[in-house]
């Protein structure tokens, strides 16, 4: 699981440099893999202005430019045809470094003296995708707005700087696929409060309705789906997505499609629980059925590739078709489209281990499966389909409908488990008051009455109290 | 008559005088003087003589034969030096070459490493427990609180031989096997070969050795666990090496944790073999799971315990700084020599 720093500042206060912050969450549980500090491997790249091209005297493919970087003129060599005057560049100084690791120096090119290089897209090892106006072979053009900003850093006027903490997650602890668990550890771990951003979320009340816009759900297999929620929007306008979305998407490593299905994998990332986006129109009969799928049952999954089922397999369906496969991936027959006007949020809690055994029998196992596979919140199910109809209005994707269709048949259960302070400090061999395990447990959510420690929600994973104990000597050490 | 004899004598010394070795000689002796003989025959024939001639040839034939017996014998004699002579040629011993080498073997890195910590665990009183590498898969996961639907189980990961029984994938299942024969106090280890459907790389092997370690008493606690574990390490990786625990995940204890030894290249300061982090993972250990304590019918409220484990390997290639596993299986006498 990625999740980039600025992201993480969004839940908790982080006053320690992104690799102390690394080892720090390292020693709490939440065992970090890499770092990658982008942008820190360019500098001395500065935005530029060409005032002028001429001619070299002694070579043909080579030109003579004057270029202000506001407080000089500098002249600089080069062999590119893509430019003109008036284009404003990025400008590797005398003495920059890029992040191949090529270092400029102020030299001679064919005679004639060279005080640094313009830089094209691959050079600054950003991504073509990510600026799909620019050429490969050729110089990065930046925007004329950027004027302004001559002589100024490129890291910081194109805002490249992002450090990025991927972790290793062990598979009892699925809340912390998601920022929103991360922030949580992050908030514990470096002893600040959890900013809860979500609590208005959290506080909503939405009515439950039989039928949206002549949407119905039913379960058919309440074994092996806890809950389906579904929200509508409507009016909706399919669009690229707005920066910051994709800015942070893209440092999770999830590709921005347009902005109704980047909300799902927003949501996704954000509060671990995989979600789903239909084209209203695409669902015949209007009526949603959670089953398991007929012997043979064939759909083609978003990837274009037919997937052949069992009855082991469970299926989202319409009257006619199945239109996703649970907690895997959606048909390609309900996909949104630019003309999509009306979108359907699923937002699901399927049983793990036959998420885990489909996903295994179609070879496919996606970020949605591996979420599933561990157990996750029926509870989070109804925060994150909130979010996802509260960033669509936010964004102006579209306008919600009233109401959600919830069917939840089996209540999640929350752990209850009395405290006997003697136990865990004779199984940690330590010796904490019961008031200071108490401290810790409430830092973590776990909420302690009369000697009795409640599991919140996003812990399903606390069942004895040997789990208890864990949270304990993760906090304090030993 | 007389003539008859003296020829013989005559072939006789002639031919002695072609024979070439011992062989041929005994052929002669036994052409002229043996029971068929020639000159055994003109005895024989002398019952035909006269009583006047028979003593005079009898002498004739006495003296020809002690002649010829003593020609013989020389020329035996004559042939025996010969052999000798030529035998002390051909096996002429060079005292002053220098002698043949003998190669004494050495143990294989990974007996060495195994010698090694059961000789510690040895010094802190545990006993070493043996289980089948042919396991069940109830021992193998479900007694260890892995049910048949955990990841774990995957056929990616465990070489399956039936739906029931398979290569253990890991040491642990001696755990449950001690702990259903054994009463607590348990305190022991188990070196052994584990199994799993890994590709061959430099950091992996389809068969690999892990250690695994328990201890089940009562009030036993997680610091006891850090103790053992420190000892061991510094017994194993030098006086100095430090230990840290980070918390983790593992189905069959709780809390879990794993533990990383500070570098025993650099001591902690950052170098190549610890990536520059200062530590290096060495173990995944921790509280015996209530679940599994219950699976082996011991009372988790009465009884704790501690059970870690480690990979053989790993711990052979920091120590003597191997950096490619499949040096540890290939064999070549041009590696193991160095040990």
């Amino acid at each position: 699981m990625k999740a980039s720093r600025e992201w993480l500042e969004e839940f908790s206060n982080i006053d320690v440099t992104t690799l102390e912050l690394a080892d720090k969450l390292t020693m709490t549980g939440s065992k970090v893999e890499t770092v990658e500090q982008r942008g820190n491997d360019i500098k001395n790249v500065v935005v530029g202005k060409i005032l002028e091209i001429k001619k070299h005297p002694d070579a043909d493919k080579l030109v003579v430019t004057k270029v202000d970087v506001a407080n000089e003129i500098l002249q600089i060599v080069t062999g590119a045809n893509n430019i003109k005057v008036g284009d404003i560049v990025p400008i590797a100084k005398d003495g920059a470094s890029l992040p191949n690791g090529v270092k400029i120096k102020t030299g001679k090119l064919r005679g004639i003296e060279s005080c640094g290089m313009m830089c094209s897209v691959g050079e600054l090892n950003l991504n073509l995708s990510d600026y799909p106006e620019q050429i490969e072979h050729g110089i990065m053009i930046l925007d004329k707005k950027l004027e302004k900003d001559l002589g100024k850093d490129i890291v910081e006027v194109l805002n490249l700087k992002e450090d990025v903490i991927d972790f290793e997650i062990t598979p009892n602890r699925p809340d912390c696929l998601s920022i929103e668990g991360l922030g949580r550890e992050v908030a514990i771990t470096l002893n600040k409060e959890f900013k809860n951003p979500r609590k208005n979320i959290d506080e909503l009340k939405i009515e439950n309705k039989e039928e949206i816009e002549g949407l119905k759900v039913s379960i058919e297999a309440p074994d092996l789906c806890y809950r389906y929620i579904a929200r509508v929007v409507k009016d909706v306008k399919i669009e690229e997505s707005p920066d910051w979305m994709k800015r942070r998407l893209k440092a999770c490593g999830v590709r921005s499609i347009n902005n109704i299905v980047d909300i799902t994998n927003y949501v996704m990332l954000e509060m671990g629980q995989p979600m789903h986006a239909f084209d209203i129109n695409s669902i015949e009969g209007k009526h949603i059925t959670v089953r398991r799928a007929r012997k043979q049952e064939k759909i083609t999954t978003l990837d274009e590739v037919e997937r052949t089922l069992d009855e082991d397999n469970l299926v989202i369906a319409d009257d006619k078709k199945a239109v996703a496969i649970a907690g895997v991936m959606g048909g390609l027959n309900s996909e949104i489209e630019e003309t999509t006007k009306t979108v359907v949020f699923e937002s699901a809690v399927f049983n793990g281990g036959s998420v885990r055994k489909t996903a295994k029998k179609v070879a496919l196992r996606t970020e949605s499966s591996s979420r599933f596979e561990k157990g996750l919140s029926p509870e989070n199910a109804l925060r994150a389909i909130n979010r996802a109809v509260e960033l669509v209005e936010l964004i102006k994707a579209g306008k919600a409908i009233d109401g959600k269709i919830d069917v939840y048949p089996t209540k999640q259960k929350i752990n209850k488990i009395k405290i006997d302070e003697n136990k865990i400090n004779s199984l940690l061999g330590i010796n904490l008051s019961k008031e200071e395990m108490i401290e810790i447990l409430e830092k973590l959510q776990i909420k302690v009455e009369n000697d009795i420690a409640i599991a919140p929600y996003f812990r399903m994973d606390l069942e004895y109290l040997a789990d208890i104990a864990e949270e304990i000597v993760r906090i304090y050490r030993i | 008559m007389e003539e008859q004899i003296a020829k013989i004598k005559e072939n006789s010394i002639k031919e002695m005088s072609q024979c070439n070795d011992e062989k041929e000689l005994n052929e002669l002796k036994v052409k002229y003087l043996g029971k068929k003989g020639e000159l055994t025959k003109v005895l024989r024939g002398m019952g035909a003589l006269n009583s006047e001639e028979r003593p005079v040839i009898g002498a004739l034939v006495n003296k020809i034969r002690d002649e010829l017996e003593a020609l013989i014998e020389n020329k035996a004699q004559e042939f025996k030096k010969q052999e000798l002579s030529k035998r002390l040629q051909t096996e002429n011993i060079d005292v002053t070459e220098p002698s043949k080498k003998i190669h004494l073997g050495s143990l294989h890195p990974i007996t060495k490493i195994i010698n090694e910590v059961e000789e510690i665990f040895l010094g802190m009183g545990y006993q070493i427990a043996d289980g089948p590498e042919v396991e069940k898969a109830i021992y193998n996961f479900d007694k260890l609180n892995t049910p048949p639907d955990h990841p774990a189980r995957d056929l990616q990961d465990t070489f399956y031989i039936t739906d029931d029984i398979l290569l253990r994938s890991q040491t642990s299942p001696v755990q449950a096997r001690v702990m259903e024969t054994q009463k607590p106090p348990i305190k022991v280890i188990c070196p052994g070969a584990v199994y799993r459907s890994d590709s061959v790389d430099s950091t992996h092997s389809p068969v690999f050795h892990q250690v695994e370690g328990l201890v089940v008493d009562k009030n036993i606690s997680m610091t006891d666990l850090k103790g053992t574990l420190e000892m061991f390490a510094k017994k194993c990786l030098g006086e100095n090496t430090k230990i840290r625990f980070r918390p983790h995940h593992f189905p069959f204890t709780e809390p879990s944790a794993e533990a990383d030894v500070s570098c025993f290249v650099c001591g902690g300061k950052g170098c190549k073999v610890c990536k520059g982090e200062g530590w290096i993972e060495l173990l995944g250990c921790g509280m015996v799971h209530p679940n599994v304590l219950k699976n082996c019918n011991i009372d988790p409220d009465e009884y704790s315990g501690f059970a870690f484990g480690f990979g053989v390997e790993r711990i052979a290639m920091a120590k003597f700084g191997i950096d490619d596993m499949r040096l540890l299986f290939e064999n070549d006498i041009r590696f193991l020599k160095q040990f």
